[in-house]
């Protein structure tokens, strides 16, 4: 198979074939992003805290993943009658259960006691917070890096003229189920609650709705999203070698993509976050080679950024943000 | 009233100024107290760690012995210090390198010292920032002899002046030419071949893996991250490219930035066609454009620095591709070589009890400490083991011998004497790591290759 | 009336940076024992006078100028910035360009110091001046973000300047403490190089130290001062409530503006600073994790109160090696000490790849956190407790123990 494809790509890229590549993976890069997105965007919701340690609880639940899937084997060695993709399935939703308890305990500790005060001090807590998981999730992982152990390796099919791998279907497949289950979260009772307690705190109070328990519930779910956006991000070919030192600085790429959809938009996090993925994509596809050198090294990477600055500029709350009414 | 507030204030600047002082005493006292809480019992030296030093006389009376820094003659103890990254983004590979360390000075200590002296360690945390490294390097400079190991370049480079000043010996964990040319700061010291030669040998053994295949006329795309780590490697293999009339078809020097995505540059590789790659940078970055050039089809014979392999790309989806496509070289024997000192290396992990994988880089410490050791041995010998003395030790030395673990080293001439051609090559085999191995399947050890050894080597390949 | 310290007869005495006796003196003590530091003549401060230790305050005074900076942005303007690594980048490679080495591989023009330290001010306030569009477009957690984008733009930008920067993870020379009238061959006064001053022998580490603290207190001063005048009191006015602000005549946008320039004037002067302090610095030391130090310094110390992010650029600069000295001490406890302490220290310290334990003296790969991740750790949970603890910070703090000892004896 490999050398069949080998032999296919040796006249170099036809235009159709780099447009149809570099759309399907800024796609699968997209879905990432709005993982991570959907979870910032959530948190900042429900306790209008911006969430800096995202990135560290993201690369915790991944490194949960390859521990219970490659080392233990947990729940796989209970359950060997199962296909192994299942086996590697339970594994990954026990670590994202994992890290939405971490995401509890959290809140609890850390993001409770700071309810009304300053944004500015908030912000410095899940700064503190993403500089201590890190560290502790960085001597987790130990010297080397640890592989995911996922089913799907290595494989590629092809779509069309674009050359996709299985786990690039993987993690659309997954963003796509994940954005049903949020959707419907918020048709239930608990997402209404929490929908009511974002609109307005103290009328939901009012209404025999506990706040508190609606803050740890998007703490939680905030960080189970990290988790899956951290597993998928660490699965080749991304990150072949699985979950490393730096996955934790992932994260960071994502911020663009909630301000360019509006810090408090669930859909706005979708949208941005394949925009991000497709503009980081395209211009790694297109602005390469001598003609562009002028940009500099690793241009695609602040093209989020860039992005981001020019939506700020005409609408300060992103796309699909709303705007702060300011009485005085 | 009034007095009594000035009364207070008075009363409360004393208290700061008591706590601040009581503070400071207290680490003092800490410091020389781990100093000399250990005096051991002057033994001479039993077995194989002191053979490859210059001098295996009894122990001397020590009081001879003219010391300054770091060396405690009543306490018989020689402090030496490393300025480690151990949170920042080398420290999955320095934590070993200093357990290594920590195997290597145990085992003398335990098996009577460095005639007779104690060996402590002295390691700071420098988060592979300058800032970082300047402040740790500050904190030790004045407690002690040399540095044992320090990490990354530019953060050596940074305290090059106070290095000179010291007349501090230093051992990098680069393999950075400069090293080498006795012209930039002489005082860290070469290990192993540099970048830009292993380069060369690297890739004169694919050219001829290629030839043998049938390809007189391979193309080459090469690519890394920016700083001397890429670029000093990237210099050597476009300059073995010129010298053998290779076409390069794709130059990606300094393009992986980490943190990005990469796959541009996979995409950049994958559109050359080349039939060798040579791709200078770290394992997770690499894993990523060799991952998306793998996605694309691509097939090529792959290799790149050593520190840009990592074993656990055999534990993972690539592990197949890499087997097929990867040719390694390192500056040291793989892990279970069989010379003598990976023998030492082998038996100093399995005494320690450390839960650490087989890792290379466990190996590396053991070889930065045998050097130093090398450099305060002859020190002793001579009788001088202040700084200066440690310093001109190790320039009088023309082999210092590592037991077959890495290629004998010479610190005497200059720099066309000096540097180190040889590097091993092997290749990766899942087979050897499930048996017990690091999965690095040595082909030749002590291979230089014709390019790397007509290169006339006088200055860096790479300025800094 | 002279006995009276809180009555205040005129407006300008009530202004006036020192107004009681008693804080007029407790400054110039301060002041004393601060240039009296490394002539080791204070008892019990006297290891204050080792190299290393003159060299964390000569950094805290560095860190100090770049704090102000931050102060006047966030503190009186209160605009939450993380951009603040930038502004300090861009001083520092002003201040290389023109004070650099002619001749080398990267720009450089060899001006002497009094040209490139206030060039590398003018040159960040006029770039802050310039991305001010941008960010007072947006407001709260959005500018946050905006100018935590300006860092990673900044960061591709030094990154793509070889010429300027000397590239990712190589870096260049910056300019040393020398003080030149032009490009005389001696310099005529020298900061980097021991020798005797005025017939007193002094390092080249106290001489810089000197000099630092003076660069530090003109900053102080200068800081003070904004907080006095008429666009000081605009800052705190569109801090407070900034539509209010704007119904009584002050100019919203023309402000935030002129905050982020004399900020970034101050950041540009720290970073110049820096750079000839360190001597060598890489494109990536103007990341996120520098900004993310400031904004730590000012709430640890006090957010709002110059004095505040005084306190806190020592305590954040000083944190690191407390807790590195902490944890040996706990080290040699556990291994030779006896008692309760000892025996709780060997419950925390691991002393061997055997031994149980948080943090581990071992650096390898022994169990339990190195030294530098227990730093780190701890520095987070310090962190993390001061914020949620002390909200004022270390100013609140001493404004406690002010008031007890004001009211002493008596509780209230």
């Amino acid at each position: 198979m490999l050398e069949i494809l080998a032999f296919a790509q040796a006249g170099g890229q036809d235009a159709a074939e780099k447009f149809a590549n570099a759309t399907s993976s800024g796609i699968a890069l997209g879905a990432i992003y709005a993982l991570l997105a959907l979870g910032l965007v959530l948190i900042y919701k429900a306790t209008q805290v911006l969430n800096f340690a995202h990135g560290a609880i993201a690369a915790l639940g991944a490194f949960f993943a390859a521990y219970l899937a490659t080392v233990i084997n947990f729940p796989g060695r209970y359950a060997t009658f199962l296909p192994v993709t299942m086996q590697w399935i339970l594994s990954a939703l026990v670590a994202v259960l994992l890290t939405a308890v971490v995401g509890l305990v959290l809140e609890r500790l850390a993001i409770r006691p700071m309810i009304g005060e300053p944004l500015f001090s908030v912000v410095m807590i899940t700064i503190a917070l993403d500089i201590v998981i890190r560290t502790i999730t960085v001597d987790l992982i130990g010297a080397n890096p640890r592989p995911m152990g996922d089913p799907w390796g290595a494989d590629v099919v092809n779509i069309g003229p674009a050359v996709v791998a299985k786990t690039e279907i993987a993690t659309v497949i997954v963003t796509i189920i994940t954005l049903i289950g949020i959707a419907l979260f918020f048709r239930s009772r608990y997402g209404v609650a929490m929908r009511a307690t974002a609109f307005d705190q103290e009328a939901a109070m009012a209404q025999g709705i506990s706040a508190g328990r609606i803050f740890a519930m998007a703490w939680a779910i905030g960080a189970a999203l990290a988790a899956t956006a951290g597993i998928f991000s660490s699965l080749f070919p991304r990150s072949a070698i699985g979950v490393s030192n730096t996955t934790a600085f992932f994260a960071f790429r994502a911020l663009p993509a909630i301000v360019i959809g509006g810090l408090d938009s669930i859909t706005g996090a979708v949208v941005g976050g394949f925009i991000v993925g497709l503009a980081e994509s395209y211009a790694g596809a297109y602005l390469t080679g001598e003609a562009w050198s002028f940009l500099g090294l690793g241009f695609s990477g602040v093209m989020p950024y860039i992005v981001m600055m020019i939506v700020l500029l005409i609408r300060p709350y992103g796309l699909f943000g709303t705007e702060e009414i300011r009485r005085v | 009233m009034k007095k009594l507030r000035i009364f207070a204030l008075v009363l409360v600047l004393a208290l700061i100024a008591a706590a601040c002082g009581s503070d400071g005493e207290e680490t003092t006292t800490t410091a020389a107290e781990s100093g000399t809480e250990e005096t051991t019992t002057t033994a001479a030296p039993e077995e194989g760690g002191t053979e490859e030093t210059t001098t295996t006389a009894a122990p001397e009376a020590p009081a001879e012995i003219k010391v300054d820094f770091g060396v405690d003659n009543d306490a018989m103890t020689i402090t030496l210090g490393q300025t480690a990254d151990l949170t920042g983004p080398f420290s999955p590979l320095v934590k070993p390198i200093i357990a290594g360390q920590q195997m290597y000075w145990g085992w003398l200590n335990a098996n009577g010292g460095m005639q007779g002296y104690e060996v402590i360690m002295e390691t700071r945390d420098t988060a592979y920032t300058v800032e970082g490294h300047i402040a740790a390097y500050d904190e030790i400079r004045d407690k002690v002899v040399a540095i044992s190991h320090t990490t990354g370049t530019p953060q050596t480079l940074a305290i090059g002046d106070a290095l000179e000043e010291d007349h501090m010996i230093a051992v990098p964990a680069t393999w950075y030419s400069g090293w080498t040319d006795t012209n930039v700061l002489p005082n860290v010291l070469h290990t192993g071949a540099p970048y830009c030669l292993e380069a060369m040998s690297l890739l004169d053994w694919m050219a001829q893996e290629e030839a043998d295949a049938g390809n007189d006329a391979p193309t080459l795309a090469v690519a890394s991250i920016p700083g001397d780590f890429g670029l000093d490697s990237m210099a050597g293999a476009l300059k073995w490219a010129e010298i053998n009339g290779v076409e390069v078809v794709h130059d990606g020097s300094g393009t992986i930035v980490p943190g990005q995505d990469l796959k541009p540059v996979a995409d950049a590789i994958v559109a050359s066609g080349a039939d060798l790659v040579y791709v200078t940078t770290t394992p997770s970055t690499f894993s990523e454009v060799y991952g998306n050039a793998l996605q694309q089809g691509f097939e090529a014979k792959w290799s790149g620095a050593g520190p840009t392999y990592n074993p656990a790309f055999l534990g993972s989806p690539i592990a197949d591709a890499i087997q097929r496509d990867w040719y390694g070289g390192f500056y040291m024997q793989p892990w279970g070589g069989d010379s003598a000192g990976m023998a030492l290396i082998m038996q100093l992990v399995e005494g320690s009890g450390a839960d650490i994988p087989a890792n290379d880089y466990v190996g590396l410490g053991v070889i930065e400490a045998m050097l130093v050791h090398a450099a305060l041995e002859a020190a002793y010998a001579s009788g001088d083991m202040t700084r200066e003395g440690v310093y001109n030790a190790i320039y009088s030395l023309d082999d210092v011998d590592f037991q077959g673990a890495a290629p004998n080293e010479n610190y005497v001439g200059s720099t066309a004497d000096q540097i180190q051609r040889a590097i091993t090559l092997w290749r990766p085999s899942v087979a050897n790591l499930e048996a017990g191995g690091s999965g690095s399947e040595i082909v030749e050890s002590n291979f230089v290759g014709p390019t790397a050894e007509s290169f006339e080597f006088t200055e860096a390949c790479y300025q800094l | 009336m002279r006995t009276r310290p809180r009555l205040f007869v005129s407006y300008g005495s009530e202004m006036s940076l020192l107004p009681t006796w008693t804080q007029k003196t407790a400054a110039l003590v301060f002041l004393a024992v601060l240039v009296l530091i490394p002539f080791r003549v204070i008892p019990g401060l006297g290891f204050l006078a080792d190299n290393d230790w003159l060299k964390i305050l000569s950094r805290i005074a560095i860190f100090a100028i770049a704090a102000l900076g931050a102060h006047v942005l966030s503190g009186l303007a209160g605009q939450i910035s993380l951009g603040h690594a930038f502004f300090i980048g861009i001083g520092a490679y002003t201040a290389a360009v023109l004070g650099g080495e002619v001749g080398k591989a990267h720009w450089g023009l060899g001006l002497p110091i009094w040209i490139w330290l206030p060039a590398a001010g003018v040159v960040a306030a006029t770039v802050g001046a310039l991305v001010a569009p941008t960010a007072v477009r947006v407001r709260g957690i959005y500018l946050a973000i905006v100018t935590l984008g300006l860092v990673f733009i900044g960061e591709w930008i030094f990154r793509s300047t070889p010429f300027i920067t000397g590239g990712a993870q190589a870096g260049r020379k910056f300019p040393r403490f020398e003080f030149r009238l032009w490009k005389e061959e001696a310099p005529l006064v020298d900061f980097t190089t021991d020798g005797p001053w005025f017939g007193v022998e002094m390092s080249s580490e106290a001489k810089t130290y000197l000099l630092l603290l003076v660069f530090a207190i003109v900053a102080l001063i200068v800081a003070k001062n904004i907080q006095r005048t008429r666009i000081g009191r605009a800052f705190m006015s569109i801090r407070d409530r900034d539509i209010a602000a704007e119904v009584m005549g002050v100019a919203d946008a023309k402000h935030k503006t002129i905050a982020f320039a004399l900020s970034s004037a101050f950041a540009g002067m720290g970073g110049a600073m820096l750079g000839a302090f360190l001597g060598r610095l890489v494109p990536e030391s103007f990341s996120l994790l520098l900004s993310v130090e400031f904004v730590a310094m000012l709430l640890i110390g006090g957010l709002g109160t110059a004095s505040g992010a005084l306190l806190g650029t020592a305590f954040v600069i000083v944190l690191p090696r407390v807790v590195q000295d902490f944890t040996h001490l706990l080290a040699s406890t556990a291994e030779t000490g006896t008692g309760l302490f000892a025996g709780i220290a060997n419950l925390i310290v691991a002393t061997s790849e055997t031994d149980g334990g948080i943090v581990s003296t071992l650096p390898g790969t022994s169990p339990g956190l190195n030294v530098g991740e227990f730093n780190i750790v701890l520095y987070g949970l310090l962190l993390i407790g001061f914020l949620i603890f002390e909200p004022l910070g270390l100013y609140g703090i001493w404004i406690r123990v002010r008031n007890y000892w004001k009211a002493w004896p008596f509780t209230y």
